[in-house]
């Protein structure tokens, strides 16, 4: 049984029931931010790491939430500094923009199933070409599907801004298969 | 070619993790946060109020029983006499610790009478004061046999009694030769 974002947060607070309010918000949460991580950092051993260093750390600030705001937003917020913290760790060992960018398409290669579409592999590497706001904003609003108000929250800019992003994101996007899937087929 | 990425279905290529994963992920997360600092469930202690009449019960207590525990068996002469058969048994080693008084008498006059008669009349300034302090300390003996100062004086002059006792008359002679006569006892004579 699924239980409500306010009863996690009790659960949380309260020193007797925190593994069991831990092990709830985890439960509920895991999948959709795992995801969400993982179509950032792509490998699934460093998604890993981020996924429990976000849930280590909404443990540790559990006391900053505050209850006027969804719980997942605010999970999703701390996922994403998490994975871009990452991902800056990554890309420093890189020369250039081009270099890491070329890194994370070869990785989605890499890390592609046996059964996946080729568009879809294509799609992943397109959005790796995206600047890191749009990339951020794509990826919610295409896969997870939250409403711009939401992420507008998670990523600390207007509902507007969200919007641009996302439509040039989607530009850049279809562009971008246009150009190369239909050079391979 | 016009490709519209809102028509396409919504996967990511990548496999699913496997089904150990998120509970080995639950595990690690547990172990560094809630394993790591264990909750401790304070115990709430009981607080008594301290009111003035049962303080100063307890200290009236208090100083009652110190009191009493200080003040028990503090008579000095019975204390005193504790003292001494535990110091009078170092010197008495072949006879039991605690003698009848009357005992001790009797035995104190045959022993100094049998003295003066050795002695005689070599060693009679020695004697003949001991005999007359054995009979005055005798005398006060029968008055007070619970007197412990009397007991001690009495069973001092015995020990000397007894030493002489042990001694030949060739051997008292040799002393009593070797020996200057005391100013103090001829004073007193």
């Amino acid at each position: 049984m699924k239980l409500k974002d306010e009863e996690i947060v009790n659960l949380l607070t309260a020193p007797q029931t925190v593994e069991k309010g831990l092990r709830a918000m985890m439960d509920a949460y895991q999948s959709r931010l795992y995801w969400h991580i993982r179509r950032l950092i792509v490998d699934h051993d460093g998604a890993q790491d981020v996924l429990q260093d976000t849930f280590i750390k909404a443990y540790q600030n559990i006391h900053q939430f505050k209850s006027d705001s969804k719980l997942y937003t605010w999970l999703y917020r701390i996922a994403t500094n998490e994975a871009l913290q990452a991902l800056n760790k990554m890309n420093r060992m890189k020369k250039t923009d081009e270099d890491a960018e070329y890194h994370m398409q070869n990785l989605v290669a890499d890390n592609a199933g046996q059964d996946a579409e080729e568009i879809q592999v294509f799609l992943q590497k397109a959005i790796q070409t995206l600047p890191e706001k749009q990339k951020l904003v794509f990826n919610m609003r295409y896969y997870d599907d939250l409403p711009y108000e939401e992420i507008s929250k998670i990523l600390d800019m207007s509902v507007g801004t969200c919007k641009t992003n996302y439509h040039y994101a989607k530009d850049k996007v279809e562009s971008y298969i246009k150009d190369n899937y239909s050079q391979e087929f | 070619m016009k490709i519209d990425i809102e028509k396409l279905n919504r996967k990511t290529p990548y496999p699913e993790p496997s089904e150990d994963f998120f509970k080995q992920m639950q595990a690690n997360v547990i172990s560094q946060t809630v394993g790591k600092n264990p909750v401790v469930v304070k115990k709430e202690t009981k607080v008594f109020a301290l009111d003035f009449k049962w303080m100063a019960a307890a200290a009236v207590i208090l100083i009652g029983g110190i009191t009493a525990f200080l003040g028990f068996n503090n008579d000095p002469e019975v204390s005193m006499a504790k003292q001494s058969v535990i110091v009078d048994s170092v010197y008495k080693v072949d006879q039991p610790i605690q003698e009848n008084a009357t005992n001790l008498m009797a035995e104190n006059n045959t022993v100094a009478e049998t003295q003066t008669e050795v002695l005689k009349p070599k060693v009679s300034t020695l004697a003949v004061a001991s005999h007359s302090k054995n009979k005055v300390s005798a005398d006060r003996n029968m008055a007070e046999t619970q007197s412990y100062a009397s007991e001690t004086k009495k069973k001092s002059a015995m020990d000397v009694e007894k030493v002489l006792a042990a001694f030949t008359p060739d051997q008292l002679k040799d002393i009593d030769r070797n020996s200057e006569q005391d100013v103090y006892l001829d004073l007193y004579n």
